[in-house]
């Protein structure tokens, strides 16, 4: 495990921004330590507000860390040779609406400084493969929901990154457009590329992800494996197995009596999650 | 691009007005009123498309946040804004370049028809160098550089495209007006001195670009003038520049 390639590294990595009254500021991310390994798809998850977009604003270079320090690959964010390897889906299609998709792309490829002939390839076969190759000639600005999501899919790839950042890429997407975001995300890993997501699609991210990070008011509250957090249940919670029916109404019957609470077992993300987040608002409002 | 266009058929409709609009002609010869007129079209249209230009190329990103994926590939904020300025600059070059020879084209036309009236040539001081023109056109391109990276300045700080064009604008009406305000307070009280010395050192005197008489008669232009306008537009525009730089380096997204 020592050897392992970290893609991502944040240690105590802190962002406040100064609210208008004097003094006073806002903690938006607060002493956030974990690291990614490569070739692994890592779920950042947590409610709006939490810090998932800042943190990823920092580690894009776009935003400075108040105190701590972000590295990809070792490398500063700020750095171009670190940003060379970032391949970033942002959470909304901020796009130039007036150039067409290949327009774009050319755009985008131009500025990784890719070759001319070898970025005109990489544009169809990325174009053909989102399946934007009908609409590659058309103004971005005419183009559906679903396809800006899959014009920016195909833009962070155009560099042919290591590390994937996906903010929120099933935002505003359908159900087979969110299916397509996971079958994608497994190539992707396949490819041996490192990729960050942050989503609210908890039950996607629990088939998707390798490692979660929960994280609420800027801070991390748990991380790690999804089978070691999940396995983390509290021991008053028991999962009932090779039971018949009759046996089973025993055991809740008798639950029941001594004031036992039953409910169908259902240890999943979604309710790791919705548990570390009420808790952690709880303990916030007792302070 | 449809300013763009406005502008371009305003100025050109407003350089062809100029051709009919002789009644407002206070004694000068013709070509030299149509030459005034253009040249006015030039500076007031350029210093519009100037001022909406930078602020749409450089806070119209940041506003619309197409700098987010921009900035997360490896360009640096430097080249970000050095790209920008030279793309309104480029924009206003050509807005300048169409002005430029529309006019010299209805200076050409109007002094056909005079000389196939009279019969005669025209008198020297009010005939038209052709030359002066382009050099006033030339000059104009590089006040806007200026009023650019002045607008650019204030793009990277702005938290409305508002603020922005008015800053610009605010900034071209105060660049007009520089030397007088400099003189008017040289005159006054000792203490407002400081006041006029700081101003004189941060804002450009864009006045000094109207080089409009160049385009009369046989008068000619002084090369050292030309070159010593060309370093002063260098100068503050890249005073500007790098002050924009520094602030957009610092700006969070």
């Amino acid at each position: 495990m020592a050897n392992e390639v970290q893609a991502i590294e944040l240690e105590g990595l802190t962002k406040d921004f100064s609210l208008a009254e004097r003094g006073k500021y806002l903690r938006a991310v607060d002493h956030l330590t974990l690291s990614i390994r490569e070739n692994s798809v890592y779920g950042l998850l947590g409610p709006n507000g939490s810090g998932k977009s800042t943190t990823i604003r920092m580690l894009l270079g776009l935003s400075k860390p108040s105190a701590g320090s972000a590295s990809i690959f070792g490398l500063s964010p700020d750095s171009r040779e670190a940003r060379s390897r970032i391949g970033y889906l942002p959470d909304a299609p901020y796009y130039h609406s007036f150039l067409s998709g290949r327009e774009l792309m050319r755009f985008f490829g131009t500025l990784l400084g890719i070759k001319k002939r070898l970025l005109e390839e990489r544009i169809v076969e990325l174009l053909v493969r989102f399946g934007l190759e009908d609409a590659m000639d058309r103004k971005v600005g005419t183009y559906s929901k679903g396809m800006l999501q899959r014009l920016g899919f195909a833009q962070a790839l155009v560099g042919d990154p290591d590390i994937l950042i996906l903010d929120e890429p099933t935002a505003g997407v359908d159900p087979v457009g969110a299916a397509e975001v996971g079958e994608f995300v497994v190539s992707l890993k396949k490819q041996g590329k490192t990729v960050l997501l942050c989503s609210h699609l908890l039950t996607q991210v629990q088939d998707l992800c390798d490692h979660v990070g929960i994280l609420n008011r800027g801070r991390l509250l748990a991380h790690g494996k999804i089978e070691d957090l999940l396995g983390d249940g509290d021991d008053s919670a028991l999962e009932l197995d090779g039971l018949d029916e009759r046996e089973r109404q025993e055991v809740v019957s008798f639950a029941r009596e001594r004031g036992g609470r039953v409910r169908p077992g259902r240890n999943d993300l979604e309710d790791l999650f919705r548990r570390l987040v009420r808790e952690d608002s709880n303990q916030e409002e007792g302070e | 691009m449809r300013l763009f266009l406005l502008l371009l058929v305003t100025g050109v409709v407003s350089l062809a007005g100029g051709l009919y609009f002789q009644e407002f002609n206070l004694g000068s010869g013709e070509l030299r009123f149509i030459a005034d007129f253009g040249f006015g079209a030039m500076t007031l249209f350029g210093s519009i498309v100037a001022v909406v230009a930078t602020v749409q190329l450089i806070f119209g990103e940041i506003e619309h946040r197409t700098v987010l994926p921009i900035l997360a590939k490896p360009v640096s904020r430097g080249e970000f804004l050095l790209g920008k300025l030279i793309g309104a600059w480029g924009t206003v070059c050509c807005f300048v370049g169409m002005l430029a020879l529309a006019l010299i084209l209805a200076l050409w036309i109007r002094e056909s028809q005079i000389i196939a009236r009279s019969g005669s040539e025209i008198a020297s001081e009010d005939s038209i160098n052709y030359l002066g023109v382009l050099l006033f056109a030339a000059m104009q391109c590089m006040r806007l550089m200026v009023l650019a990276c002045i607008t650019a300045f204030f793009s990277s700080y702005a938290s409305s495209s508002m603020f922005a064009v008015f800053m610009g604008f605010f900034a071209w009406i105060i660049g007009q007006l520089r030397g007088v305000l400099v003189e008017q307070w040289n005159q006054g009280e000792a203490s407002l001195f400081s006041v006029s010395g700081f101003l004189s050192l941060i804002v450009p005197d864009l006045r000094l670009f109207d080089l409009g008489a160049a385009a009369f008669g046989a008068s000619s232009f002084d090369g050292g003038q030309v070159v010593g306008l060309v370093l002063y537009a260098g100068v503050y525009a890249t005073l500007y520049g790098c002050l924009a730089a520094l602030v957009l380096k610092n700006r969070e997204f």
